[in-house]
């Protein structure tokens, strides 16, 4: 399969509300009502106060939950169709690596589990990528967390997925190597454009990276904001000295703080 | 060094409890149901009860390890056509349960008269480990943390590729501690079996000596039982220990 040759995918995310029926009886709504439309390609970053259905709306856009309400569509097809032609690269903010297998046999993994011949190549270039060409046979018990994090993401690009899903992937990185991983992040996504949605706790993160920083409010969650950013690529590490990258961090850290805290900020 | 002072340990805890025996056997604090252990290994090892407790040790041990290797396989299989046919589930743990729930003495005779005496010891040892193995390797895939869950969900659409790449060598560890708690059942279960009328094998001697009061034999009877279960487990023990790592465990 000519994996090179798929191109970008976009997403439309329709109305989509997300309610969870508890044992009790009782149901919470961890997601209001999202519309948000990605174009094919498109780095999106997500933020927002902790509980407020990030995971939740990615988990919807990769097939893990049902949406109660609403219609969410890439490229034209359901995220299960999606996954059926394994288009779709997760790293979620657990990361899910097997402890029985070496680093590198986790980055093959998604070959084995789709029924795929396995490209050494491809799993050795992405161990490359992500720094972690000398520790691939080790096991994950034998690594760092930020090394089980890199292998993780390396995995979600082994089968190169049109849409790539990351929960807070760099959540267990420290901030050099977050840094370092934000930039290799960005230039594996310039090499090939991906849809890539991104959550993240950090807005500096989000605003290095994304096309659109969206904002969502408390639970349940909507898109309190929409924040395009046109600051010039490849953005560099010093691009977050800028005046124009500091007037956006204030800004959303400011949208952040009063979405956050309505009370405090007013 | 700790497998070392751990045998030492087992080794003097053994020596401690045979000696106790063998003065509470001498004295005969317990009466003649418990004859020093000198008399015991001294009997077993005549010429001819050694003879016969080999003979009937022998056809045990086939009965329990055919009955081990069938009845694993049985729960093993259960376990995971639940996981390839999700619909099956709830039915197939459910029966595994109930038949798990039917006393062996009950079914014993109803064996007797269905696959027949020679085959019965090693049913009800299948009877005895397979719902132990099922419910471990059960207990094994239902410990997958969620995101492998997720992690399948997203790159394998095919159940049984997610079963051998995820969920098998994710259960493996609590598969072999099955297989351990296993083989007692196996050779409790041949014992059992060999009771209602089996032609040969530890448990005909033993009711046989029961009757006949030989409680010298008796005990050697209920000795060498108990050393093959415990070679059974030492012989998984190590196969966990060799097994595991070269699987990432
Ligand atoms: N499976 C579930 N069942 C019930 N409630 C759930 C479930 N998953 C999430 N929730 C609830 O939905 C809400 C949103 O959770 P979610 O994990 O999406 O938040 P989040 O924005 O990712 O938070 P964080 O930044 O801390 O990761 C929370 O209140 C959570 O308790
Ligand atoms: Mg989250």
């Amino acid at each position: 399969m000519a994996a090179d040759e798929k191109g970008t995918s976009s997403i439309v995310i329709e109305e989509v509300r997300k309610r969870f029926e508890l044992t009790n009886g009782q149901s919470i709504e961890a997601v209001g009502h999202v519309d948000l439309e990605i174009a094919g390609g498109e780095f999106i970053a997500l933020i927002g106060p902790s509980g407020c259905g990030k995971s939740t709306l990615l988990r919807m856009l990769a097939g893990l939950e049902q949406p109660s309400h609403g219609r969410i569509s890439i490229a034209g097809e359901t995220p299960e169709e999606c996954i059926k032609h394994h288009d779709l690269g997760i790293a979620m903010q657990e990361h899910g690596l097997m402890p029985w297998l070496t680093a590198k046999k986790n980055v093959a993994l998604p070959f084995r589990l789709a029924g795929l011949p396995v490209d050494e190549d491809r799993v050795d270039e992405l161990l490359n990528l992500v720094g972690l060409q000398d520790f691939a046979e080790a096991l994950p018990k034998q690594l760092s967390g930020g090394m089980k994090q890199r292998i993780s993401i390396a995995r979600s690009l082994v089968l190169r997925p049109r849409v790539l899903i990351l929960d807070e992937p760099f959540g267990a990185l420290d901030a050099v190597t977050r840094r370092l991983m934000n930039n290799e992040l960005q230039r594996i996504w310039s090499q090939k454009p991906t849809t890539t949605i991104l959550v993240t706790h950090s807005v500096e993160e989000a605003i290095f990276l994304a096309d659109r920083v969206c904002l969502m409010s408390p639970r349940p969650g909507r898109l309190a904001l929409i924040e395009p950013i046109e600051l010039e690529r490849p953005r560099k590490l010093e691009t977050m000295q800028e005046q124009s990258f500091l007037n956006l961090l204030a800004k959303l850290t400011a949208a952040l703080d009063e979405v956050c805290m309505p009370e405090v900020a007013t | 060094m700790r497998p070392v002072a751990n045998s030492s340990k087992w080794i003097l805890g053994l020596g401690v409890l045979f000696l106790g025996w063998e003065i509470a056997g001498q004295q005969e604090w317990l009466g003649k149901g418990l004859p020093p252990i000198s008399a015991i290994v001294t009997y077993a090892l005549e010429p001819r009860s050694y003879e016969l407790l080999m003979r009937s040790a022998a056809v045990t041990a086939t009965n329990a390890i055919w009955g081990f290797i069938i009845g694993s396989m049985i729960g093993w299989s259960i376990a995971c056509s639940g996981q390839i046919w999700p619909a099956l589930k709830k039915g197939l743990d459910t029966l595994s349960t109930f038949v798990n729930a039917i006393p062996l003495i009950a079914l014993g005779p109803l064996l007797i008269v269905t696959v027949g005496e020679q085959l019965t010891p090693m049913t009800t040892a299948s009877l005895a480990v397979f719902f132990t193995v099922f419910v471990a390797v059960l207990g094994g895939f239902e410990r997958l943390p969620s995101v492998h869950h997720d992690v399948i969900h997203t790159y394998g659409v095919n159940r049984w590729r997610a079963l051998i790449l995820v969920l098998f060598p994710n259960a493996l560890p609590s598969f072999i501690d099955g297989l351990k708690l296993g083989t007692s059942a196996a050779v409790l279960g041949a014992i059992l079996g060999e009771w209602f009328g089996a032609p040969a094998g530890l448990g005909v001697l033993i009711v046989s000596s029961m009757q006949n009061f030989q409680i010298t034999l008796l005990w050697s009877a209920a000795f060498l039982g108990t050393a093959m279960s415990a070679a059974g487990f030492f012989i998984l023990v190590i196969v966990q220990q060799k097994l595991l790592p070269r699987f990432g465990w």
